[in-house]
């Protein structure tokens, strides 16, 4: 079961995650040689600045801080 | 919005409101059902299919496509050639601007910048164009001038000794092109042989692919590795190469540095064998459809894949001794890349990501949902079968001398022929987008756990593909 402390907690509005596809190949070097941060596979996963794991947008983690925007 | 954590709102320094600032540009939202129009599986069913029913309905008012659809004819001497390019000059232009207006549409869509991406795509062109003379030589074949293995040599020379501004990247969407290259294949691939060897080859592949996970992910675990990159390796070796390693990277949330070790490894080792398995199976004089099954199920790219199948492929018919027809070394891979391997993914990255949740230590997490089986699935796929289920409809209402004589060069063969140059955009592409320099290193746990991955996929996939499955492969055609 899902223990998340509120719906809106995850990655995708947590400060420290970023999943542009252009960021992601300029972090993956060699990611839009055989494969593409637009391909489906994909999904909408990013990278946890925070924490330096790439991960899901739906995930969340107890370092979840929201932006203020 | 306040913190979770407290009702209390946050007070931000500057340096927190750009970071915000930041977060809002670096993040493209919950994609979900965008993707129809943000992702370049859906645009390759757009662009695929779009050109797949527009040819048939030109055939079915008694015209043909086949005048955009040029290709360089075949040539012995240089006055030839050029004779050839200028009696038919107008239609190259007309096919460029063809492919201009589709790809600047569906790329500004996607987010790329069209300043960037035409610039780069007029490179992209003027080059393929000469890669397809080279190939049209008569001589070609005796010097290995396939055309695949011109536009990834010449790309890596270019990208690795004379180098381009990085804005060019726009235009070398190497899974874009293949993508829509294989829709456009689909239609020149019965869908009866899909039903009839797409159950062999997803046995075929399902065999290799777990044999080949299991043997990466337990030698990387026997080494000290961590599980997460393990299983990242593993999904790169056995599954779809550097989008398998990607996909599993964000299902088991992996570290930052994992995605980029199995894709140096993917990449290095799927040039490898762009050129050591043709170069094998021609000194084997293996069946075509034999060597595509074997490249589908050892090579890591589909793109990488295509490039080495169809390059042997061309062989057939030019060099003496290899048996089989050039289409079955392309159909073969096909069946067992696509069919046995590509359109599982989904389902590897949900059950890693349950083990990883219940088994492994995660910072962050959620409960797999079965829903990321569809998610992740590579739709490009749909496309594929949609356009191999048209074609054969069409075509069941011709016998096989009318179908020869009529739906081949005025349905069939233009749909090739575009599907060709969508190969040769992406084989060049590849080539562009590998520098060397910029790959990450991997150090020697993972390139040794890697490594025998690859040779037990070598040597079960040669078995199965040239042994036990042979009679499957070597009749494609019939």
């Amino acid at each position: 079961m899902d223990s998340r402390p509120a719906p809106h907690v995850r990655c995708l509005h947590c400060r420290h995650f970023r999943n542009d596809p252009d960021f992601l190949e300029a972090q993956f070097r060699g990611l839009n040689c055989l494969s593409s941060g637009r391909a489906s596979v994909r999904k909408d996963d990013g990278l946890c600045l925070h924490n330096d794991i790439y991960l899901g947008a739906d995930d969340w983690c107890e370092d979840f801080t929201a932006i203020a925007s | 919005m306040a913190n979770p954590n407290d009702n209390e709102p946050i007070e931000l320094t500057e340096t927190q409101k750009e970071w915000d600032e930041e977060a809002d540009d670096l993040r493209l939202k919950s994609v979900g059902w965008k993707e129809l129009y943000l992702k370049e599986d859906w645009w390759a069913i757009w662009v695929g299919i779009g050109i797949v029913v527009v040819a048939v309905l030109a055939f079915l008012n008694g015209g043909s496509i086949k005048w955009i659809a040029i290709t360089p004819h075949r040539w012995h001497d240089f006055g030839q050639l050029v004779s050839d390019f200028g009696a038919h000059a107008g239609q190259y232009v007309s096919q460029f601007i063809l492919w201009l207006v589709i790809f600047a549409v569906s790329t500004r869509v996607m987010g790329y910048k069209l300043a960037e991406y035409i610039p780069s795509f007029v490179f992209v062109y003027i080059f393929s164009i000469l890669i397809f003379m080279i190939g049209a030589w008569d001589q070609a074949h005796h010097y290995n001038l396939e055309p695949p293995l011109v536009a990834l040599l010449l790309g890596m020379l270019i990208s690795n000794f004379i180098g381009l501004p990085r804005w060019m990247d726009s235009g070398f969407r190497v899974e874009y092109y293949i993508k829509i290259g294989i829709v456009l294949l689909g239609a020149t691939l019965p869908f009866t042989l899909i039903v009839w060897a797409g159950p062999v080859a997803i046995v075929q592949a399902s065999i290799v692919s777990i044999t080949t996970f299991l043997t990466i992910f337990f030698v990387g675990k026997k080494l000290g590795l961590d599980r997460r990159l393990c299983a990242v390796l593993g999904a790169g070796g056995a599954v779809c190469g550097v989008s398998g390693s990607i996909a599993i990277a964000g299902a088991v949330g992996a570290k930052k540095e994992h995605a980029p070790i199995a894709i140096t490894l993917v990449i290095v080792w799927a040039i490898v064998m762009i050129f050591f398995l043709p170069l094998v199976s021609r000194a084997m004089h293996l069946h075509t459809g034999v060597a595509g099954a074997w490249i589908g199920t050892s090579e890591f790219a589909d793109a990488a894949g295509f490039a080495a199948a169809q390059a042997y492929g061309n062989l057939a018919g030019n060099v003496p001794g290899i048996p089989g027809k050039p289409d079955d070394a392309v159909w073969g891979f096909t069946l067992m890349k696509v069919v046995g391997r590509d359109i599982w993914i989904g389902i590897w990255a949900f059950v890693l990501a349950l083990i990883a949740t219940t088994r492994w230590e995660r910072k962050a997490g959620t409960q797999p949902n079965p829903a990321e089986i569809w998610w992740r699935f590579p739709k490009f796929v749909l496309g594929f079968v949609i356009a191999s289920v048209i074609i054969t409809l069409i075509s069941s209402g011709y016998t096989f001398a009318e179908y020869n004589k009529i739906v081949k060069p005025e349905l069939v063969g233009p749909v090739k022929a575009l599907r060709t140059w969508a190969f040769i955009f992406c084989f060049f592409s590849i080539g562009l987008t590998t520098r060397f320099r910029e790959l990450s290193s991997t150090g020697s746990k993972p390139v040794t756990a890697f490594s025998v991955g690859v040779l037990v996929n070598v040597l079960l996939g040669f078995l199965l593909s040239t042994i036990v499955f042979a009679g499957y492969w070597q009749n494609l055609s019939h």
